[in-house]
């Protein structure tokens, strides 16, 4: 790591690690219950599946995408999980889940690279496609399991500790470390940002932008599955009304970061930083006893800023 | 002679960096100051602060007799200053007309556009000119060097009593270029004072009645354009003598082997092109912008589709779907727009080198940067690309020094056939004579090179072979010492194809 990749690393996320450090101070004055271990681990247990799907977005942003599908692709997971852990077990239900997740991944990506549909109407789409699939196959109610073997299994993950740390927590950093590899080291993660930076001219420079060009939407439908196991997991059922808003808060986290809407330029410690900015702010007004309506109403109002912010960075660079 | 401009003192800094130091630019009335130099010298940030784009940290400015306290631009404006952009900013859906008069009054009668005065207007504006443009066309139509042209025309609406003209003809043909230079010389005629920015020498020449050439942020000489060479302008401009810009080692093809046939191959915008490139053998493709030459490559490169027609590499059929299979048969391509085509503009300089062959520095999808940092180190060293650190986004570089970054893309690439396509528009002299030296760099490596250029000079000095387009179709080719003969190019260039 040389000295100028790291000066140009706080310059890009100068604002969003402000605004965090401003959003913890603010916070600890407003409620005294903030800085206790409780919360601290409540904030980081509750994140877990939005940060999981977050770096799926956070993806498809840098493609120069979008995926608005994520929350009923979460809900999919879901369901799916529960009810094969029914029929089948944990193992088979792991699997079948996760491929079903890229599968439905890559045919947003096949759609938006092969046809060249706008990503913003294929996976508004594919949306309501998920969200169907999920009501039609368990019948629009939450499924729950009754396996003891998987009931055990599923209780380790959702509430289970390893040296005292929840294994939420854990599943959720080594899905972060695993994005990492794969957008700072790998081949794909080299192309995914080039192709959000100038597709044209990666086209140009002999590489079969098709292929590449789905990645992004396979690794979100990825994300998806695995937040949305970890999601059942924590709430011990699987319910087709999971992650209904998801999208906004992924959308949302991956902007505040300091992801260029365009594509290209952005980093995951952003999408971090991201998704604690607004995890603290639901968290906080949870613990003022603010109701659930202004937050939404504060948290559209932080969105629009935020890009409002990075508009104005980009121009001035 | 009465001035009409000074501009004294300018200081201007960015940052640490100390962009123009003390210049001094004064400009009579009615002349045409050409204004060159260097990319980075300082022209264009200069004329930002003449237009009011950018504030200066001191010095003064006097147009008329009259100082400008605080320019901005819209009393940049007020005192008649206005500048002709390189990159026209028009509203494709509108007519010229529309896009001449946008943002100004004179027409609307409460809100109301008297449409038919308005076409009149502005039909005589451009038959005064005589600018080649119809009033009610719409400018979508148009190609980018017509478009130059409506921009034009919407300075020339405005009665300015200073243009400036930054690189006007780096989008235009050469016979488009005498349209320009018969506008100049009516505003010449009107007594209005031009300011002339422009990389082509010849132009300056043919133009100016003063140079002003700038060099590292100073103005460092101003020049009568009488008894006025060549060598000594650019000896001004580099602070150096440069001595030939072309090679004078130039090589000569291995063999004549042909590595590349093209048998009558056609797209949507070429017909029945037919050419070959021998082994080692720098070929020229030289015509209008439009005239196929960079559709000819697209072609080849397997970017456009290809209706019919054959096209061989090594003697062998092929048959291109995409650009990645090109590349994987040995071709490379450095594209005619460098910031649109050629490279990802907000990535590192070294991530764009590798961008052309990835599998070179990966293993199993994993890329081992450490190898890649000491062959990018090397190689930018070798190449003398000018940059703070490989990790800065290639948006940072000058214009030659992109152009160097796509080269190291080629070096690393390793292709048997390259084309570049315009691979000096835009960069200064110094900058030029570095790229002609690395293509004859290439050639020696036993590498085919193809060069398309509108630049006839360009031509004659690098390529052994031209081939001329005109229109879509291959109109003649050219070779040996026919190729001196700047005469016979412009005639296939411009002239019906002789059977």
């Amino acid at each position: 790591m040389s000295e100028s990749r790291i000066k140009n690393y706080f310059k890009t996320q100068a604002i969003p690690i402000s605004v965090l450090v401003l959003m913890i101070i603010v916070a600890s004055i407003l409620s005294d219950a903030f800085f206790t271990k409780i919360n601290m681990q409540n904030l980081l247990i509750q994140q877990a599946s939005n940060m999981v799907v977050s770096l799926g977005m956070f993806a498809c942003i840098l493609s120069g995408g979008i995926d608005l599908s994520v929350g009923s692709n979460l809900a999919v997971a879901s369901v799916f999980m529960a009810s094969l852990m029914n029929t089948a077990n944990f193992g088979v239900a792991l699997i079948v889940t996760l491929l079903l997740c890229m599968v439905i991944g890559a045919v947003n990506g096949f759609i938006v690279s092969k046809l060249r549909i706008a990503p913003f109407i294929v996976t508004l789409g594919m949306t309501e496609f998920s969200r169907g699939i999920a009501y039609w196959y368990t019948g629009s109610s939450p499924v729950s399991w009754r396996n003891a073997a998987d009931e055990a299994v599923m209780t380790f993950i959702g509430k289970g500790r390893i040296l005292g740390i929840p294994v939420l927590t854990i599943i959720m950093i080594v899905m972060i470390l695993i994005t990492m590899f794969i957008m700072r080291k790998t081949v794909v993660g080299r192309i995914t940002y080039a192709i959000g930076g100038n597709e044209q001219a990666v086209r140009l420079s002999g590489i079969n932008t098709l292929w590449w060009k789905m990645f992004p939407y396979i690794f979100s439908g990825l994300c998806c599955a695995v937040g949305g196991i970890l999601m059942t997991a924590r709430l011990g059922l699987g319910a087709p009304t999971n992650g209904e808003d998801l999208a906004n808060d992924c959308i949302a986290a991956v902007v505040i970061g300091g992801t260029s809407f365009t594509g290209g330029k952005g980093n995951i410690s952003g999408v971090i930083i991201g998704v604690f900015i607004l995890g603290i702010i639901n968290n906080l007004l949870d613990l003022m006893n603010v109701s659930s309506y202004p937050q939404m109403m504060l948290k559209g109002a932080i969105i629009v800023l935020a890009v409002v912010f990075s508009t104005i960075k980009d121009k001035n660079e | 002679m009465q001035t009409m401009l000074e501009m004294k003192n300018i200081n201007k800094s960015f940052g640490v960096v100390h962009a123009l130091k003390d210049v001094n630019l004064e400009v009579r009335k009615g002349e045409t100051m050409a204004l060159v130099g260097e990319n980075g010298a300082g022209k264009s940030t200069l004329m930002k602060i003449l237009t009011g784009a950018y504030q200066r940290d001191s010095g003064a400015i006097i147009v008329d007799n009259e100082e400008i306290q605080k320019n901005t631009t819209k009393t940049a404006k007020q005192h008649g200053i206005a500048q002709v952009y390189q990159q026209a900013e028009l509203v494709e859906e509108l007519s010229v007309a529309e896009n001449i008069c946008l943002g100004e009054k004179a027409h609307g009668r409460r809100g109301i556009v008297s449409w038919k005065k308005m076409n009149q207007l502005i039909e005589e504006l451009l038959k005064h000119y005589e600018i080649p443009l119809h009033a009610e066309t719409q400018v979508k139509h148009l190609s980018s060097a017509m478009k130059q042209f409506v921009a034009i025309a919407k300075v020339l609406f405005r009665n300015p009593k200073i243009v400036i003209f930054d690189e006007p003809t780096a989008v235009l043909s050469d016979k488009e270029v005498t349209i320009l230079f018969h506008i100049i010389e009516s505003l010449k005629k009107e007594g209005i004072t031009i300011i002339y920015i422009s990389h082509r020498l010849e132009e300056v020449f043919q133009l100016s009645d003063r140079v002003s050439v700038m060099r590292d942020g100073n103005l460092v000489a101003v020049l009568e354009n009488k008894n006025l060479t060549k060598n000594d302008l650019i000896t001004h401009m580099l602070g150096k003598n440069l001595g030939a810009m072309y090679c004078e080692q130039k090589g000569k093809p291995v063999s004549d082997r042909k590595v590349l046939e093209l048998d009558r191959v056609s797209t949507d915008k070429i017909h029945e092109v037919s050419f070959s490139l021998k082994e080692g053998e720098i070929l020229g493709i030289v015509g209008l912008v439009g005239s196929g030459r960079t559709e000819t490559a697209m072609a080849i490169f397997g970017a456009d589709k290809i209706k019919s027609g054959r096209i061989r590499v090594n003697g062998k059929e092929v048959k291109f779907r995409v650009p990645a299979d090109a590349a994987k048969a040995g071709i490379f391509l450095a594209p005619e727009d460098r910031k649109a085509q050629a490279m990802v503009l907000c990535r590192p300089i070294r991530e764009n080198i590798s961008l052309s062959k990835l599998s070179s520095i990966a293993r199993h999808g994993v890329c081992n940067e450490k190898k890649e940092i000491e062959n990018i180190q090397k190689l930018c060293t070798d190449l003398k690309v000018k940059m703070a650190s490989m990790e800065s986004p290639v948006q940072d570089l000058s214009g030659g020094n992109q152009q160097k970054v796509v080269i190291a893309k080629a070096f690393t690439a390793d292709p048997d056939i390259l084309i570049f396509d315009e691979p000096t528009q835009g960069i200064d002299v110094g900058a030029k004579a570095e790229i002609y030296v690395l293509l004859e760099r290439l050639r020696s490596q036993g590498k085919s090179i193809i060069v398309i250029s509108s630049e006839t000079e360009e031509i004659q000095g690098v390529c052994d072979r031209a081939i001329v387009m005109r229109s879509g179709c291959v109109a003649g080719e050219i070779e040996g010492e026919e190729l001196k003969q700047t005469e016979l190019i412009l005639q296939y260039m411009y002239k019906e194809k002789q059977v």
